[in-house]
């Protein structure tokens, strides 16, 4: 009976959705599928004149960008670095990849819808696009619109810098939220096997359109 | 007598050439591979044949040493940090 009752008393609660994201918190380690806002990636400038000349580096600030390094990696990473914060680990470098917001893009690139649907629906391997960020999911309270990244665009930042970023109370980077399991390990899946793809001389199938026309 | 092979006895010897002070780690252990080789089973020489073999032809080739390098890019006047620039977005390839 009691069975009954609580089976009646939660019919009309609305099942709770699963959570993508988890927020992150300061003093955390990183993680895979951690999206962070304002990376500095520290890049070589060339002299206007000579591309060949170094005449400086530039910081090129990365507005999202998201974790794409093994997390086990970057867990035994951030164990050596408790006791060394600058340790020359394993792990040199962590891989990001470019996040942007994804309507902002298709509105900006003017893409049709048929294109588009093809992106968001996660049917193209060379981008993943990836939920709006609720705000209660993100470590800075504002939430997110859906992100979309390009697998074949990404950058490392030595581990060392990137926490080095981290640390700086100077208005630099904001860890925002990190993809939930399975989620992350979906990203990483897609991302490893867009890494992984084989370019093939000739597709198997070519689309009508596509098939070069007569020579006569 | 071993009894990998009936008939044939293996012998080796070591020989001081001078008052022994004292043995070398690696005499002692060449003094074991002897030993423990003598006293495998006849199936198991094939395997060590080939291992030793092995270690023989790496340790006895010509050692070539890594070149050293010739300039180091020290010269480059890098020590100017540029003003930050902002990523551009990505441009979404066409179907």
């Amino acid at each position: 009976m009691a069975a009954e009752d609580a089976q009646a008393a939660g019919a009309g609660e609305a099942p709770i959705p699963p959570q993508i994201y988890v927020p992150v918190r300061l003093g955390e380690r990183l993680f895979q599928g951690e999206i962070i806002e304002g990376v500095l990636e520290w890049i070589a400038k060339y002299d206007a004149s000579d591309p060949d000349q170094v005449v400086g580096v530039e910081p090129r600030l990365q507005r999202l960008a998201v974790i794409l390094s093994q997390d086990c990696d970057l867990a035994q990473d951030w164990g050596r670095r408790q006791s060394e914060l600058r340790e020359v680990t394993d792990l040199r470098s962590v891989l990001m990849c470019p996040a942007w917001p994804a309507e902002q893009l298709r509105e900006e690139q003017k893409l049709t819808t048929r294109r588009w649907e093809v992106v968001r629906q996660n049917k193209d391997e060379r981008y993943a696009y990836l939920a709006d960020v609720p705000p209660s999911a993100d470590g800075a309270g504002q939430g997110h619109p859906a992100l979309l990244l390009d697998l074949a665009s990404y950058f490392t930042v030595r581990t060392s810098e990137l926490y080095r970023q981290l640390r700086d109370t100077s208005g630099a980077p904001r860890r925002r939220c990190r993809l939930a399991t399975p989620w992350r390990e979906h990203l990483q899946c897609r991302f490893a096997g867009y890494q992984a793809r084989i370019g093939l001389p000739m597709d198997h199938f070519v689309p009508e359109g596509r098939r070069p026309s007569l020579p006569i | 007598m071993t009894e990998a092979h009936p008939g044939i006895r293996f012998k080796f010897e070591v020989e001081c050439t001078g008052e022994p002070v004292f043995v070398p780690e690696d005499a002692v252990i060449r003094l074991l591979c002897h030993i423990f080789i003598e006293r495998l089973p006849a199936p198991a020489i094939a395997d060590v044949w080939a291992s030793i073999h092995d270690a023989w032809e790496w340790h006895s080739r010509p050692r070539v040493s890594p070149r050293p390098v010739d300039r180091l890019p020290g010269s480059m006047a890098v020590d100017r940090v540029f003003g930050v620039v902002e990523e551009p977005p990505f441009r979404i390839a066409e179907d």
